[in-house]
């Protein structure tokens, strides 16, 4: 469930739009919540029984009645406004129905707070997470780690992402707001081409910056809710710099292929691109990371899967 | 076919010269070895075949380059000269426009020659070649490459024989038609399964294949062929050398080679353009000695 939690729309509006720590704790509570549900619901309950309520409860509120989750603004108060929608539920039901809206009605309250994002458009989408988390919970148990977050790759195969890291947003879920303008480093290398360079095609000799440096960082301005592969895609393009990409769709982002004409594998098999957002080197896709104001982002060519640009996430994940 | 004095030539002479054009066909991506191997296949293609050649290259090869060239830029992105940007946002750029092309090209000139192939290397010369050292496959090669033009002979006949007795594809409602069409196709895959059974049984009585069998060839090894040998390999060894040495190396990518040749490089051009003009060449010269002699024929006055 917490997985999924990664994946609610508001969760990545809310990211754009508060800051650092609010979107910290809005995780938080994301997670606390997700905690209790897995208390509450798991062990007794019939567990297909009880995703299909969350079906049922979900679509109900989002073909007719948004305002009653608009109203209940606490988890806590969510229960009896689904008892009442789905009637004669039996226990387990309703208590994993209440989950659901429970979610939802987080959702509302800090989409409220954030944003004026439409009301009917969180509806739906909390439809389809119900349909989604359904389909979860059906499925074993996950093991937990410490601090209760389940361990587990994402519905695109995204390993949970380390405590106080931004979460993926999907890019789909995203209104780019080309009037909120901020700006943040940017810069594209590829130093250890030349470090490796008996490794490197020779025939591409002749586009390889002497200097490892294809573009210098420097300040470059984006619109709010943008990605990284966005920046990328727009700088190149305004550099005149060849880019070539490809979108994948199981890990829902585009897959950087070359830019400036080198390519991955011209450097040995394990070379290729890669980036890094203030010193950290994401494990998700460039196209579900959001650039935020001030951010410090790296395009780097490795040759060695990113040990030799310093992620030491694919030295240990091997 | 045309009267060709090349196909005249010893097998393995043919057989050489067809090996070298289609191989360096397949391994030389420079434009200017691309554009010479292209012509004189069109040519000879043309010389072999007259209208039938050219109604080939301009209904199916010319559609086929078409479509081959276009494709390329719509998956390489390649390339350092960025012309316009696709919707997705991926670059069109030159060089894979470029290299569109020169793979249409080399697609096209390998079909002209293996066209050509066809006309020169008659069955029973690739069975003389081949059919001491690799029996069976021989055989079975032959066979294969008899195969559609026969079926295509076959299908001709059966039509026109069944239109005789009003059972032609063109006759009747339209199940009918359908019913005719199919017995004319069991009766060519009939007869030439049969054709088949019949050839592997004719032979196998004939002893093809087996050890101490001899065989009876047209065939001379004359002054000309060993002329013509030696010239075949000195160009063949003289564009091998070229290729090793790495001076025909051309880059598409990331950045379009310069096409002007230097130094040494014309000489492997000359070598090339000589070995891909060479039937072109033996024929053309024939044909003008056979008029020549006309002219001064007594018996033409």
């Amino acid at each position: 469930m917490l997985i999924i939690s990664f994946f609610l729309p508001s969760g990545p509006k809310d990211a754009v739009n508060s800051t650092d720590e609010n979107n910290r704790t809005d995780i938080g509570s994301g997670f606390s919540l997700a905690d209790s549900e897995e208390n509450n619901s798991y062990g007794t309950a019939d567990q297909s029984a009880a995703a299909g309520s969350s079906v049922v409860t979900d679509s109900s509120a989002a073909a007719g009645n948004p305002a009653v989750t608009d109203h209940s603004s606490s988890a806590d108060q969510s229960p009896a406004a689904d008892d009442s929608r789905t009637g004669k539920g039996h226990p387990d039901k309703t208590n994993k129905g209440s989950v659901g809206s429970g979610m939802r009605s987080n959702r509302k309250s800090d989409s409220k707070e954030s944003d004026q994002s439409g009301k009917a458009d969180t509806g739906k989408s909390g439809t389809y997470k119900g349909v989604f988390s359904s389909g979860k919970s059906r499925s074993s148990k996950k093991p937990k780690d410490k601090q209760g977050r389940v361990l587990g790759k994402d519905k695109y195969q995204t390993d949970p992402v380390p405590s106080g890291k931004p979460v993926p947003v999907e890019p789909k879920d995203v209104d780019v707001n080309q009037n909120k303008k901020y700006t943040c480093t940017f810069s594209i290398r590829c130093d250890s081409i030349l470090d490796h360079i008996s490794l490197f095609d020779q025939d591409k000799l002749s586009v390889l910056p002497k200097n490892g440096t294809v573009f210098a960082a420097g300040t470059v301005a984006f619109s709010e809710g943008e990605s990284v592969f966005d920046l990328l895609k727009r700088v190149t393009r305004d550099k005149k710099i060849q880019l070539e990409f490809e979108h994948v769709p199981i890990y829902n982002s585009a897959h950087i292929e070359g830019i400036h004409n080198l390519y991955e594998f011209d450097c040995g098999a394990l070379s290729g691109w890669t980036y890094r957002v203030n010193q950290w080197f994401p494990n998700y896709g460039c196209s579900r990371y959001q650039v935020k104001d001030g951010d410090v982002v790296e395009w780097l060519y490795t040759c060695n899967l990113g040990k030799d640009v310093g992620n030491h996430y694919s030295v240990i994940n091997g | 076919m045309k009267k060709d004095t090349f196909s005249g030539f010893h097998p393995v002479v043919n057989m050489l010269y067809f090996v070298f054009v289609i191989g360096f066909a397949m391994i030389l991506n420079h434009p200017l070895y691309l554009g010479v191997s292209l012509v004189s296949a069109v040519i000879y293609s043309i010389y072999l075949k007259g209208k039938k050649g050219i109604r080939f290259q301009l209904l199916c090869l010319l559609p086929l380059m078409i479509i081959t060239m276009l494709l390329n830029p719509l998956f390489s992105h390649q390339g350092v000269t960025i012309l316009t940007y696709f919707p997705n946002g991926n670059p069109l750029t030159l060089e894979s426009i470029l290299y569109g092309i020169a793979a249409a090209v080399v697609l096209i000139t390998i079909i002209t020659w293996f066209g050509c192939f066809n006309e020169i290397m008659t069955s029973d010369k690739i069975i003389y070649l081949f059919g001491r050292v690799i029996p069976a496959l021989s055989l079975v090669l032959t066979m294969a490459l008899r195969f559609v033009p026969r079926f295509l002979s076959q299908i001709k006949q059966i039509t026109n024989a069944r239109k005789c007795i009003g059972q032609g594809v063109q006759e009747g409602s339209m199940r009918k038609r359908i019913r005719h069409g199919i017995k004319i196709l069991s009766v060519l895959v009939m007869r030439s399964m049969e054709h088949s059974v019949d050839t592997a049984d004719s032979m196998k009585n004939r002893g093809y294949g087996l050890p101490g069998r001899t065989e009876f060839s047209i065939y001379y090894f004359d002054r000309r062929d060993k002329y013509v040998l030696v010239f075949l390999l000195l160009c063949g060894a003289g564009i091998i050398a070229g290729l090793v040495s790495g001076s025909l190396k051309f880059l598409y990518y990331p950045a379009f080679g310069s096409v002007i040749l230097k130094g040494t490089q014309n000489v492997f051009y000359i070598a090339y353009v000589l070995l891909c003009l060479l039937p072109l060449f033996i024929n053309v010269k024939e044909d003008l000695k056979w008029k020549s002699l006309n002219r001064v024929s007594p018996f033409k006055t």
